[in-house]
């Protein structure tokens, strides 16, 4: 079990910048997730813990000590891979020994050792009647496992996932999630785990990194990332449906304030905004955060704080939910609503916005803007 | 019998008429031949004892010559030496140029580099071949014609080893490296068994290359150190063309190359549809 701390690391391949001056501190025991679309640098990020790409400027400390230029062999880490990459010439008992007898003579450990650990391995994993098989010879849910049951095996200071689930059919996926769960729970072992999944980062993650470009945008707990997306791009990235942006600007009118965009203009109470009079901004709404007013749709008052109309142009029912893309003036929202609810699409339907959940950011330096707080001249 | 089941029967059919006729007809042709007196060996007759009286004349007296023997088994160690020396070099160097670049060059450049060597017909660099090895005094030494035949077919070998590596996935050396291999481990434990079979391949087609080749072999032996290739031509004396005698040694010289490939052959398959069937 260890800490891991990534000071100023920098990772370039040739001119291309994978990685650009990320700081990091994973705590010991910590689940953190790594998220990103692909090329963000996650990936990479992962390796140069790995020690499998050299780093270019920084510094890496794994449990305190600096491994800079340490081969991967000595940085006691485990990793699965995406490919798994089980050893397909040995069976699934010597891919899970392999690692322990690389390094017999370092642990002082007897084949009667490696044997017990082995087999306790895949007890615990449920891989026992498979320990005479050859990777060939299991499906996709048994190999990862293996591979699970390869890192688990060594007992490493930390342990490294790159996108281990990614191969795995959505099912399946869901029950080993859940698994890793429970592992790192029954293990306490510091794991980092590389994924391009929102979903998989949020579900599994303590604290969540987002990558964009080889640089961190946020590091949070899944809850704050989604709550209060530090920019534009992390509102983009996480959450599903994704969140509706949509630029305009913001007037004082009276009490209230209107924010206007093409087409509609909404009226807001100044507590939810983050200044009266701004000529750029983005609002966010999340699809969950607009519901449908329909019971009211005969008093329908327009002008009153966060309502609007708008017209269904697509239902998709989810089972327990319904996504609705109502065409608001020139921009069409996501908008999550009960399935009760009878929708057809055409219908005109009232919209009302959860005025407390609004998302505020700047267009240009795509940062978010706190309510109330922000001074913009514009 | 549906037409998909048909047409795989034909063509199986077909398949095995071509091997039958470019493989085994001209084997057994040759087998008879060499058991004819010189009166039959221009008749069409195939089986012995009913349609001639076979001798073992040519048997005996070929079997009976040193010089026989003697090119066997130069042939034996040239062809091994040359496959053992391709491997040694080449696998290290095919498993380079699979994953490792010589800045500024790519990987692609230096590989064509070493197949150009085989570009220019063989009788091109004969003469200043000749002259090298005459000069370093290893004409009509085996160990002139081993390292000629090493530098002929070392390309076409590392060329075939490097397809075995390149069909190795990264992420298993780097899987082996994290659990706890050195670089040299990783290529023993890992690398080497799964290439294994292109490996094979590799040894198989040096091996049959090196005893085939001929050229060379005229050019830079004379009587000690002679291959079967070159015995076998020399089979037509003043008395003509003895076409038993031809028949025997074109056998003997058959032979060991089938054995080989025999052995080996269980491996090269899985090597030729490795890339196929990955995973």
């Amino acid at each position: 079990m260890a800490r891991v701390v990534l000071r100023n690391v920098t990772k370039r391949f040739g001119d291309h910048v994978a990685v650009s001056g990320l700081n990091l501190d994973v705590e010991d025991g910590e689940f953190l997730v790594l998220v990103g679309p692909s090329g963000c640098g996650k990936s990479t990020t992962l390796r140069l813990i790995a020690g499998l790409e050299e780093l270019t400027e920084g510094e890496v400390y794994i449990g305190d000590r600096l491994v800079n230029g340490v081969p991967p062999r000595d940085r006691d880490v485990a990793m699965v891979f995406q490919s798994y990459a089980l050893y397909p010439h040995l069976t699934v008992y010597d891919n899970l020994a392999f690692g322990l007898r690389m390094r017999r003579r370092q642990l002082g450990l007897s084949k009667g050792d490696i044997d017990r650990r082995v087999r306790e391995v895949a007890r615990t994993l449920g891989i026992e009647p498979l320990l005479g098989r050859r990777p060939k010879q299991l499906s996709g849910g048994e190999r990862q496992r293996v591979a699970l049951g390869r890192a688990i095996v060594r007992h490493p200071k930390v342990f490294l996932f790159d996108e281990p689930l990614s191969n795995l059919d959505a099912q399946l996926r869901v029950e080993v999630r859940r698994e890793l769960k429970q592992l790192h729970r029954r293990l306490q072992a510091t794991m980092i785990f590389v994924t391009h999944d929102q979903i998989e980062a949020m579900t599994l993650g303590d604290r969540v990194v987002v990558l964009r470009d080889g640089v961190i945008q946020q590091v949070d707990t899944p809850q704050r990332l989604y709550q209060e997306p530090a920019n534009l791009f992390v509102a983009r990235f996480i959450g599903s449906p994704p969140m509706n942006l949509l630029t305009g600007r913001l007037r004082s009118e009276g009490d209230v304030v209107r924010f206007e965009t093409d087409g509609f203009s909404l009226s807001l109470p100044p507590a939810a905004v983050p200044s009266s009079e701004i000529g750029r901004i983005v609002l966010g709404i999340r699809p969950e955060d607009l519901s449908l007013a329909v019971e009211r749709a005969n008093n329908y008052n327009v002008g009153k704080a966060g309502r609007m109309q708008g017209r269904v142009e697509v239902v998709e029912p989810m089972g327990a939910q319904q996504l609705l893309y109502v065409a608001v003036g020139a921009n069409a929202l996501a908008v999550l609503s009960r399935s009760e609810e009878n929708i057809q699409p055409g219908q005109s339907v009232p919209l009302v916005v959860r005025v407390d959940r609004l998302h505020w950011f700047d267009p240009d330096t795509e940062r978010r803007l706190v309510v109330g707080t922000a001074t913009l001249e514009r | 019998m549906g037409s998909g089941a048909r047409r795989r029967l034909l063509a199986n059919v077909f398949l095995a008429a071509v091997v039958f006729i470019w493989i085994i007809l001209p084997g057994v042709w040759t087998i008879c031949q060499s058991l004819k007196e010189p009166r039959d060996v221009h008749t069409l007759r195939w089986i012995p004892w009913l349609e001639y009286e076979p001798t073992f004349a040519a048997w005996r007296e070929n079997l009976g010559d040193p010089q026989l023997l003697r090119t066997l088994g130069n042939s034996v160690l040239v062809a091994s030496a040359t496959t053992v020396l391709v491997l040694v070099v080449g696998t290290p160097a095919a498993y380079g140029l699979a994953r490792f670049r010589l800045p500024p060059f790519t990987s692609r450049d230096t590989l064509l580099f070493f197949l150009s060597q085989r570009f220019l017909p063989p009788v091109v660099v004969a003469v200043p071949l000749a002259v090298a090895v005459q000069s370093v005094g290893l004409y009509d030494n085996v160990v002139g014609l081993i390292v000629a035949h090493t530098a002929f077919f070392l390309p076409l070998g590392v060329l075939i080893a490097r397809g075995a590596f390149l069909d190795i996935p990264r992420d298993l050396e780097e899987a082996a490296l994290v659990d706890g291999c050195t670089r040299v481990q990783m290529f023993v434990r890992v690398v080497l068994p799964l290439a294994l079979p292109g490996i094979a391949a590799t040894a198989l087609v040096t091996f049959g290359f090196s005893w085939n080749e001929f050229v060379a072999a005229l050019l830079l032996t004379q009587y000690r150190a002679q291959t079967l290739p070159l015995f076998v031509a020399g089979s037509e004396d003043t008395w003509g063309l003895d076409m038993a005698r031809v028949a025997v040694r074109g056998l003997i010289a058959v032979a060991p190359p089938l054995i080989v490939g025999l052995l080996v052959q269980r491996f090269v398959v899985r090597g030729l549809v490795m890339g196929a069937v990955k995973g």
